[in-house]
């Protein structure tokens, strides 16, 4: 294969993943600004300037590291790493189900980060994030599951250009990964293993032990993340390549966004004991009737492709 | 650039008050007074800390406790006194066991008066120290040498 | 004016407090506090016990180098008094049910009321702190995250999934600093094991060395946040050593200031507890809310927190038509902003579900453990110091507000309802507000002693004055209810999940400063 085919094949992905890694970070800041602008309103305050998660993660870095070890700081980064590899394999139109066990990965070396770091509080708060991947992981799979029996392709290229949107044939599971957005996002009542606020019985949990740059690092990733998984509620809604088609999606996932912020506000952390039979509540339901009928009515995988 | 100015994190700790200062600080966190609008954070973790607000005259007990959390935090740093326990001992100066603020146990650079002190002076305070946290960034050594030297210091201290 | 009258001081011999104990607590009769004195060369123990409104001390003369026996073997609460007075009398108890070794506070001088015994900068020379255990330490001391050494007995028990977690003293759910070793079998707490002393400044002392009349001042710095009561507290009990009359618009307007006291303490209170299982916004709207309350402490008083209006004979500021106007605005206006709020507390599901069953205290464990304020009241007990009739409450209608669950979410209710208790009342009192003077004249100097009762928003506080006929009072003591609550706490602890510690924590409302002293 020469260079231009190669290009002609695979250009544009490699464009948007490179704009991604390029661009996410802003996007995901913006978002943070947002929302802590949006949660302050919502508390009865005026709240913080809208560039202020992008001066505390400057501020970050102008800080000296205190770090309990040198391993702990090694795991943050490959958080960092593989967070921008799964978001680049979405915006690359890669494999959904890479794209989680890639995602499930970096999830795993932010937990070790925290284990490495050898004190109570973060030890408790890797042991919650253990038992909060365990609540949403049933859910993001079935999801995956859906958009395959939905549009016949685990592949985000091939779903972009499906006949119909996801969202036609999946609504119940598009809700019950909204319910689980809220572990994702770290909103109240699911927000147990660290959360925005510093108010909490393990302090700040699986962060607690991260300082300096590491912190700032932790904070980036966390942009990536958001704007890939803005991305994915976008993706329900998306088919045959129409760009007013994605224009729908990101705005429903901006308003699905909204809603979570208004859930943080409304609700008290839960215990994970809840948490995760809740998950797993919304998991059986949407996702099993969903793709029970969407295999009786439609009979079988591809409708949509 | 200078933004631990606008992003200043910051802890409370109560070094034997009356309380009446402690929760001024907490009410400068609510809607009336809401200084996150400055980028203020309350974080509750040394670690993430950059002001550090002591209220109280610190009796011996607190003395360990005090630097603990001192050390715990990562440069640079700042610590303001609130209220004039935490400035001279105020009103428990002669108590038996009150060591008479916050000076005899950290450097401090900031002291904010009042009995209670008023949130408006608090948050006075914290804006006054942010001025002297950018001092005290501007002294620190460059970049390359910092990640080692702290983490030498963080092993020592931490341990 | 006051009903508390049955009062008598009964000289016993130490050895006798045991019997007379359990003839007490055969009566139903309630350990309400236990303090020494110094006096000529041997320190007297006071035991005081309470029933309904009478109130009755037990009186021991202990000399110097003699134990005493403890009582904790029949009143538990005991163990926080006789480890004070082995702290700061240097006096010897047997057989403490939890003996701290005379290390339940960190001394920069010990035995400060024995100076004769007490070695001065004792604590920085490290000295060994072994709360809870028997026998000394081990070479090899297991330290928490603190450096602070984990006691023997609990260390030993840390096998296989068991780890200590600190709580404490530094934590951002606490505004104030305590420290729990928290012994954890994965998240459930096994074991809770409290460690106090941070605060304790030793202001009681204070008191040899500022005049009567200005140590109200020191009083009200007990705690910030129930300063007003503080002061008051120990105003009457002042007053009442010296016969003072109170004029009885003084009484009504200190009523006033109480209440919004109360109404200021819940309404804080409601915001903590909620930062404490992470709603950060209802936190926020309930700090809003009090807001309101302290704008009317300032237009009156010209304080937020610390207000220095109360004075020995009444008060030191009147209030006027414009600011009584401004007072019922703001209770109006505290009604209506509280509603949406009440109801997120009793209704909102999350809520519901992490307060509702969780840290219940039984009617009988609450009586037993000494619990007291709406920790009491929400275990089903009616008892409400303000019954006895102190300052204007007498000529006010109320009942206490009473619950039977026991759980966090009847604390919470309580507090609730005290707070709609504490607008009436506040409206009750400033319809009569009598015209008048607003202080009596305060000639000559204490000689005496008065055990003043006051009901503070987190339960009854104890203030005991005892004067020489000097402008010095001899001692002054006061026993504030969280002192009193710490047992009941310990025992909701244990069992729990770590992510309702927080809670529990707060559901007794700790007021560690005042607590400390
Ligand atoms: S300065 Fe006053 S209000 Fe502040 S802690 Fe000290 S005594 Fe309390």
């Amino acid at each position: 294969m020469n260079v231009n085919a190669f290009l002609a094949a695979y250009g544009v992905r490699i464009l948007s993943a490179a704009l991604y890694v390029l661009l996410a970070p802003l996007f995901g800041g913006l978002l943070a600004g947002v929302d802590r602008r949006i949660t302050a309103r919502m508390q009865g305050r005026k709240g913080p300037p809208l560039l202020q998660p992008f001066y505390d993660v400057a501020k970050l870095f102008e800080k000296r590291r205190v770090s309990v070890n040198k391993l702990q700081n090694f795991f943050v980064v490959l958080f960092l790493v593989f967070l921008v590899f799964t978001g680049a394999l979405f915006f690359a139109g890669g494999d959904l189900l890479l794209f989680i066990f890639a995602f499930t990965l970096a999830a795993l070396f932010f937990i070790s980060a925290a284990y490495a770091a050898n004190s109570p509080y973060s030890a408790i708060g890797a042991e919650r994030e253990l038992l909060q991947m365990m609540a949403y992981e049933p859910m993001v799979l079935l999801t995956a599951v859906g958009f395959y029996m939905a549009t016949g392709s685990f592949q985000v290229g091939d779903i972009l250009f499906a006949k119909g949107p996801a969202v036609a044939s999946i609504p119940a599971l598009f809700l019950g990964f909204c319910y689980v957005l809220t572990f994702k996002f770290r909103k109240s009542p699911f927000d147990l293993s660290t959360s925005h606020h510093g108010h909490q019985e393990i302090v700040k949990g699986i962060t607690t032990e991260f300082s300096g740059s590491s912190l700032a690092l932790i904070e980036i990733a966390h942009w990536y993340e958001a704007t890939f998984l803005i991305a994915f509620v976008a993706l329900f809604f998306v088919w045959g390549g129409n760009p007013w088609s994605v224009l729908l999606g990101l705005g429903v996932a901006l308003v699905v966004y909204f809603l979570e912020i208004l859930i943080d506000n409304t609700f008290a952390r839960v215990k994970w004991q809840l948490a995760i039979q809740s998950a797993w509540i919304v998991a059986g339901t949407t996702g099993f009737l969903n793709l029970l009928v969407l295999t009786l009515v439609q009979g079988g995988a591809g409708w949509l492709s | 650039m200078a933004f631990l100015k606008r992003s200043p994190w910051m802890i409370h700790y109560d070094g034997s008050s009356c309380n009446g200062c402690d929760i001024e600080v907490l009410a400068c966190l609510t809607p009336v007074y809401d200084v996150e609008r400055f980028g203020i954070v309350n974080t509750g973790n040394p670690k993430h800390a950059d002001i550090f607000l002591l209220t109280g005259a610190v009796n011996e007990q607190n003395r360990e406790v005090v630097r603990n959390i001192y050390d715990q935090m990562p440069e640079p740093k700042v610590v303001v006194a609130v209220g004039i326990c935490a400035t001279s001992g105020g009103i428990f100066r002669e108590c038996y066991n009150i060591l008479g603020g916050a000076d005899k146990v950290l450097p401090v650079d900031v002291y904010v008066p009042g009995c209670a002190a008023r949130p408006e002076s608090i948050i006075d305070g914290v804006v006054k120290a942010l001025a002297v946290l950018e001092e005290k960034r501007r002294a620190l050594p460059p970049r390359a040498r910092r990640g080692r030297r702290a983490e030498a210091s963080a092993q020592g201290g931490n341990a | 004016m006051n009903r508390d009258t049955v009062r008598t001081v009964t000289a016993i011999e130490p050895l006798e407090a045991l019997a007379v104990a359990q003839h007490r607590r055969l009566g139903g009769w309630r350990l309400v506090q236990m303090h020494g004195t110094r006096v000529d060369g041997a320190t007297e123990v006071n035991y005081a016990y309470a029933l309904d409104g009478a109130l009755e001390i037990l009186r021991a003369r202990v000399p110097d180098g003699t134990a005493i026996p403890s009582i904790t073997g029949i009143y538990f609460a005991a163990f926080h008094y006789e480890n004070e007075l082995q702290d700061l009398f240097g006096l010897k108890v047997t057989d403490l049910a939890v003996d701290y070794k005379g290390h339940f506070y960190k001394l920069k001088q010990t035995t400060p009321y024995r100076p004769d015994l007490g070695v001065e900068g004792i604590g920085s020379v490290e000295a060994p702190r072994v709360p809870m255990a028997e026998d000394a330490e081990p070479a090899a001391t297991p330290r928490d995250a603190h450096g602070r050494p984990v006691p023997a007995r609990i260390a030993e028990g840390i096998t296989g999934n068991r780890t200590i977690v600190p709580f404490g003293p530094q934590h951002p759910v606490l505004p104030e600093p305590i420290h729990l070793d928290l012994v954890l079998e994965d998240e459930k707490v096994v074991e809770a094991i409290p460690s106090i002393g941070f605060i304790h400044r030793g202001l009681e002392k204070l008191v040899e060395k500022r005049d009567f009349v200005d140590y109200v001042y020191v009083a009200e710095r007990i705690c910030g946040i129930c300063s007003f009561m503080h002061g008051m507290g120990y105003c009457l009990a002042v007053e009442n050593t010296m016969g003072i009359e109170v004029p009885k618009r003084a009484d009504y307007l200190r009523t006033v200031l109480a209440e919004m006291a109360r109404i200021h303490n819940h309404t804080m209170w409601l915001g903590l507890v909620a930062d404490a299982f992470g709603f950060e916004s209802l936190f926020m709207h309930s700090w809003r809310v009090r807001e309101i309350i302290l704008d009317v402490f300032e237009e009156i008083t010209g304080g937020r927190v610390i207000f220095s209006i109360c004075r020995i004979g009444g008060l030191r500021r009147d209030v006027d038509e414009r600011q009584i106007d401004l007072l019922m605005k703001a209770l109006d206006r505290i009604e209506k902003e509280l509603e949406p709020l009440v109801s997120a507390f009793t209704q909102e599901y999350s809520v519901v579900h992490r307060m509702t069953g969780v840290g219940v205290l039984s009617k009988a464990e609450a009586y037993e453990l000494g619990a007291l304020g709406p920790m009491l009241r929400a275990s089903g007990w009616a008892l409400d110091t303000r019954l006895l009739g102190y300052a204007a409450y007498d000529d006010l209608r109320f009942a206490p507000v009473v619950e039977t669950a026991g759980d966090c979410m009847a604390r919470t209710k309580v507090r609730i309802r005290e707070t709609a208790q504490s607008i009436g009342l506040i409206r009750q009192a400033v319809a009569k507000l009598p015209p008048g003077e607003i202080a009596a004249p305060v000639k000559g100097t204490p000689n005496g002693e008065f055990m003043a009762r006051v009901e503070q928003p987190r339960g009854e506080a104890i203030y005991y004055v005892r004067g020489n006929g000097t402008r010095f009072l001899e001692r002054f003591r006061v026993r504030t209810p969280t002192f009193a609550n710490v047992p009941a706490l310990v025992k909701t602890l244990q069992g729990c999940q770590l992510a309702d510690v927080p809670m529990l924590v707060l559901t007794i409302d700790p007021c560690i400063s005042c607590t400390e002293r």
